[in-house]
């Protein structure tokens, strides 16, 4: 027990946030049974660990007050930083992922937060990992390009084609750079399809309630699937590229 | 692009013409409430088409480039409860009788028809996200307004 100069309130500390859900697919699992709620485990700067010092989560609620389990039991008023020793620290908290400072882009509305998560094992460890999380539904992303599909439509995108999962990996590093691949990839789509020529009407019909597919027909005559599969690939550009890139 | 303010304007005054038996149904669940929303690149609309049944509706949406929306469908089946061969006698109508109807709107702006990707929801909404007209700048075609 080492009283020390890490106070309740040292930027540097890894902090637990009690509504932070582990893992968002679960939100509401319980919490971690050995770290009771408001507490936090104070990581002294001089600790080995080679990581950037986390800061606090951007849009966490300041008012949990952090206190710590040892001062509730001491019953002291005393300067408490009970911070444990390092080792100590380590094995009590199974320590949570790390989670480092995530400045909150500008396109992201109220009611999302970032996280940039370091791996710490493995052969990719020190990778920083860019999370999006909506706290209404829990949801996770891992990309920009996830995150506004995911405003658009309400669902969470269908991974299509295995190249799609390449984009989770770009993402590595500065998180914000991968845009501008996306929007390549999206141009050479949309150079496909011939914009000018915009035909006068289409008619969708329902043609497959339980799959629900629809078929475009112009004038009396079905579009040919070819064809159909063009606009197809266009639109998909289309709603990649609404990643505020305004190629249209 | 005025399109916020047009969906400003729509939202008081929503110029949609029902036909058919959408426009009869007036105590029910109105068939072909419309919402209309815009993006940067596309509109977004939806309807409500309650009480049309995906399976036998023979929806159709068409969509003109200038922005004019028209869907089309059938409303059957009200006697007949699904899974069931039992025919009943209505006594009590309020919800939209069978029939034809059709619901025609304007999108804010000129559109792509090609590029849209209708959906009929389980709820009984169809909802439409269509792309806006590009217009090339080279062939000087009509503003994207």
């Amino acid at each position: 027990m080492s009283t020390a100069e890490t106070s309740g309130h040292d930027p540097n500390s890894i902090q637990q946030d009690p509504k932070r859900p582990e893992e968002t697919l679960a939100p509401e699992l319980p919490p971690d049974p050995l770290l009771k709620s408001g507490t936090f485990i104070a990581v002294p700067q001089d600790a080995t660990t080679a990581e950037p010092p986390p800061q606090l989560r951007r849009s966490s609620d300041d008012a949990t007050p952090a206190c710590l389990a040892a001062e509730k039991s001491n019953g002291e008023a005393a300067p408490v930083a009970a911070a444990p020793a390092p080792e100590s620290a380590a094995s009590m908290a199974e320590t949570p992922p790390r989670r480092a400072p995530a400045a909150v882009p500008d396109w992201l509305p109220a009611g999302w937060t970032v996280e940039d998560r370091v791996r710490s094992s493995g052969l990719t460890a020190g990778t920083v990992d860019r999370y999006y999380f909506h706290s209404v539904s829990g949801s996770r992303f891992r990309s920009k390009k996830e995150v506004l599909y995911f405003l658009e439509t309400g669902t969470k995108r269908q991974k299509r084609k295995p190249s799609e999962n390449s984009d989770a990996d770009t993402m590595e590093g500065s998180g914000g750079q991968k845009q501008k691949k996306s929007a390549t990839k999206a141009k050479t789509f949309a150079l496909k399809f011939d914009f000018s020529n915009v035909p006068e009407k289409v008619q969708w019909v329902l043609t497959d309630f339980s799959k629900g597919s629809w078929a475009p027909f112009t004038g009396d005559k079905k579009v040919p699937q070819t064809t159909v599969q063009e606009w197809e690939d266009a639109f998909t550009a289309f709603s990649s590229k609404n990643n505020g890139q305004k190629l249209f | 692009m005025d399109g916020q303010d047009f969906a400003d304007r729509s939202q008081l005054k929503p110029a949609v013409v029902l036909t058919g038996t959408a426009k009869e149904g007036s105590a029910a669940p109105p068939v072909g409430l419309v919402d209309i929303g815009v993006s940067d690149g596309a509109y977004l609309f939806r309807v409500a088409l309650p009480g049309v049944r995906k399976d036998q509706c023979k929806v159709k949406c068409e969509i003109q480039r200038d922005g004019k929306v028209r869907i089309e469908g059938v409303i059957t089946g009200v006697g007949v409860p699904k899974d069931s061969s039992a025919v009943f006698q209505m006594k009590v109508q309020q919800l939209c009788p069978p029939g034809p109807f059709s619901i025609s709107f304007n999108l804010p702006g000129p559109v792509d028809p090609r590029l849209s990707s209708p959906t009929f929801r389980p709820d009984g909404i169809l909802e439409v996200v269509v792309v806006k007209r590009r217009t090339p700048p080279t062939d000087g075609g009509l503003p994207p307004q």
